[in-house]
């Protein structure tokens, strides 16, 4: 990788568009120097450079945040590792994820989230940061100690895979109350879902099948913010999925309380009816619900009322995921291909602008997590991502790093894929079609 | 024309009435004393069931062996799931051993449909968690047909545990190719109100109603060992306010009375229902074998111009 940075300042990043985290954009004209330090420059002599980046076309973003994936580490390594996660992270464009501890064992103790750590440490191209479980071994009954795995490394701490139980929520929020710790919830009344494995709706009536009723979520939700006004802690709401459910983030943001949201890129251009039904790689949780869901939930997030954009990448081996509708697990690969959805469905198509996308995936959960803003700045270690708004891609498995091929995307076309992607002054991904004069293998 | 059975949403009427043409044929083979119509002479039919059966795939067995295919049964007990192998590993064994038919029965909707990706043979679904039971739905429609000449406006009312039932299902979206008009009466759990809207159909809450302008009763079975048992308090219960007896029907002394077996008696219907004259559900199993006989005619003889008995 030395011989890459050797190259990299040979190469003018010229008059390029520039987004930051303050929503403000300018054209800028940079080299990153050998120890990956980005250096603004206002005149150059180009013969001095072996290749030259410029056109209309590219756009430099801040490194995206993704509080919700699953790196699977500990003991699911068939599924994904941290090496092969963090590329895909890198790939999408993205410089720090959040991995879920329901993993095997759960990450349940300080050893295993130093564990992770370690690993993170020497593995990673990105940061990961561990959430550390909420309950011992995710079985609601006794408290984790959630001091002992902050103080590790954990970042926040969650039962996700499953609902944190009534009685242990209130617990954790009390308790981390005290040292501002986060509590994440995965709202599903797991009653209500029964063995459910689609939206409960037209078609799994006309199908007859096992299915997971709006209420499972809506029911959970009014429950976790009730303990949020009771104890006034910090609640954040994993992957909402149905209208219903924002009649309750309307009224938490209403009255002030410490709640914040996200929604899946997926659940943002996913319904139950564009989607070929039981086709394993749209099996996930929460279900893909109505259009008018799937609409409303976009138009919360444009209000402010959702604040981020998460991918829940759930990798799983392709053995898993040939099973029939019914055994397959729950979950589908996002890492890779989130940037590009949004571009793709939103951005070119007016529904929203690049601002809007910083806004969910950069600035919001920077904010409410307390993470640092990678992006471009001069005299700092080179942190950012470029895209071509007119390169068009025909997502294929081959260009996945993740462990999970099974993309919901593959064999459609997407625009604003990342063609390079610096963390921390490194290049952590690289496109082969982009500057060309740099041979890397990613 | 259909290369599978597993569903009667895509049958097209012209298939369905070649279908029932046929299988009238094959009923005065079933009258003679020897039984035997060898068409289907060397083929092998399997039949797969995950999930407990006697009347369909007897049904099944002595259509395949009337015209003379080689028929074996493989049932769940002895199936390899119990080994920890895939459904998909399942077929694609069974699939090597050149079977020309697999008639498959599984607790999980749509699996029939998944296994054609796994088999070269022909799937008819004998029945898929609550989805279908397309060959149900024939013998029924066959059945009501020879009683009523036409189904055209025909108000047909399934009476019920509608959400958990394949019979339904298959039932509905085959009647209503006919033109009749279909109703669906239960408890509310398990007849939802959504399904007036979703299926065209109309939808009764309240059985003397539903009966009222009925022509014909599809009774289906309360399966209190499986989904229903939730959605309903107790047979004692369903029995007063849903079961089918002299006097519920007594405002109506025409209607037809159908069931697809096996009958829970004196729970959703009662015995003097069941066997009274109005009663058409012994003709229902001998059709099932006709109809069967026929849809393994359609599904692999077709092609090959064999005359049938006229």
């Amino acid at each position: 990788m030395d011989k890459v940075m050797d190259k990299l300042d040979k190469v003018l990043f010229k008059n390029i568009l520039v987004f930051f985290s303050d929503l403000s954009s300018k054209r800028i004209s940079f080299y990153i120097d050998q120890s990956g330090t980005v250096n603004y420059i206002d005149s150059y002599d180009e013969s001095d450079y072996v290749e030259v980046v410029e056109g209309e076309e590219f756009v430099v973003m801040p490194l995206l945040t993704d509080v919700h994936t699953h790196m699977r580490v500990p003991g699911q390594e068939e599924k994904e590792d941290i090496v092969s996660g963090s590329k895909a992270a890198a790939r999408g464009g993205f410089g720090q994820i959040f991995t879920m501890p329901n993993t095997n064992p759960v990450v349940d103790n300080a050893y295993l989230v130093n564990y992770l750590v370690n690993n993170i440490s020497k593995n990673s191209l990105i940061k990961i940061y561990p959430v550390g479980a909420v309950s011992k071994s995710q079985l609601g009954e006794e408290l984790s100690p959630l001091l002992e795995m902050k103080k590790e490394g954990a970042i926040a701490f969650s039962d996700d895979g499953k609902p944190i139980t009534t009685k242990i929520l209130r617990r954790a929020l009390i308790y981390a109350k005290a040292f501002d710790g986060i509590i994440i919830d995965h709202p599903e009344d797991l009653v209500l879902s029964d063995n459910g494995i689609i939206h409960e709706g037209k078609i799994s009536r006309a199908y007859g099948i096992a299915s997971i009723p709006y209420t499972s979520e809506e029911i959970s939700v009014a429950r976790d913010i009730a303990l949020a006004r009771e104890t006034r802690s910090r609640l954040h709401l994993a992957h909402l999925s149905t209208r219903y459910s924002l009649k309750y983030i309307e009224i938490a943001k209403e009255e002030g309380l410490n709640v914040s949201s996200e929604v899946t890129v997926n659940h943002l251009v996913f319904n139950c009816e564009n989607i070929p039904i039981f086709d394993t790689r749209f099996k996930v949780k929460p279900p893909f619900r109505d259009v008018e869901d799937m609409e409303r939930l976009f138009g919360a997030l444009k209000e402010g009322l959702i604040d981020m954009v998460c991918t829940d990448h759930a990798p799983h081996t392709l053995e898993e995921k040939e099973l029939d509708y019914s055994q397959a697990p729950f979950g589908t690969p996002g890492l890779e291909t989130a940037f590009a959805v949004l571009y793709t469905n939103f951005v070119m198509n007016n529904k929203c602008n690049l601002e809007d996308v910083i806004k969910w995936m950069v600035v919001n959960p920077s904010k409410i997590f307390s993470l640092p803003i990678l992006e471009l700045k001069d005299k700092s270690k080179a942190n950012f991502f470029i895209f071509k708004k007119n390169k068009e891609f025909l997502v294929e498995s081959k260009m996945f790093y993740s462990k999970c091929k099974l993309s919901p995307f593959l064999s459609k076309t997407l625009f604003g894929f990342p063609l390079a992607t610096f963390y921390n002054g490194k290049l952590v991904y690289k496109d082969k079609s982009f500057i060309k004069s740099i041979k890397c293998k990613f | 024309m259909i290369s599978h059975l597993l569903s009667t949403k895509f049958l097209d009427l012209d298939e369905v009435l070649e279908i029932f043409d046929n299988a009238k044929k094959f009923l005065e083979v079933l009258s003679r004393p020897t039984k035997k119509i060898p068409i289907l002479k060397g083929r092998l039919i399997l039949t797969l069931f995950f999930e407990p059966s006697t009347r369909t795939r007897t049904s099944f067995e002595i259509a395949g062996k009337t015209l003379g295919a080689d028929v074996i049964n493989l049932s769940v007990s002895q199936s390899s799931t119990k080994k920890g192998e895939t459904i998909k590993d399942t077929c694609l064994t069974l699939n090597a051993m050149k079977p020309d038919c697999i008639v498959i029965r599984h607790h999980i909707s749509k699996m029939p449909e998944y296994i054609t990706n796994f088999t070269s043979a022909k799937v008819i679904n004998a029945g898929d968690g609550s989805n279908e039971h397309p060959s149900q739905a024939l013998l029924d429609a066959f059945t009501l047909m020879q009683h009523f000449g036409d189904l055209k406006d025909k108000r047909i009312l399934i009476l019920g545990d509608v959400l958990n039932s394949r019979v339904a299902r298959s039932n509905i979206w085959l009647l209503k190719k006919f033109g009749a008009r279909v109703s669906l009466c239960g408890p509310s759990t398990l007849v939802r109100e959504e399904f007036e809207k979703e299926w065209d159909v109309d939808v009764y809450w309240d059985v003397d109603r539903a009966i009222k302008d009925a022509d014909a009763i599809i009774v289906l079975r309360i399966q209190l060992e499986r989904a229903a048992s939730a959605w309903i308090p107790n047979t004692r219960e369903y029995s007063i306010f849903y079961g089918l007896n002299r006097e519920r029907l007594s405002k109506n002394n025409n209607v037809i009375i159908m069931h697809p077996g096996p009958m829970n008696r004196g729970l959703e219907i009662s015995s003097e229902i069941a066997d009274g004259k109005n009663s058409l559900i012994r003709n229902q199993v001998t059709n099932g074998v006709a109809i069967r006989m026929s849809i393994f005619y359609h599904l692999l003889a077709h092609k090959d111009n064999i005359t049938l008995p006229t």
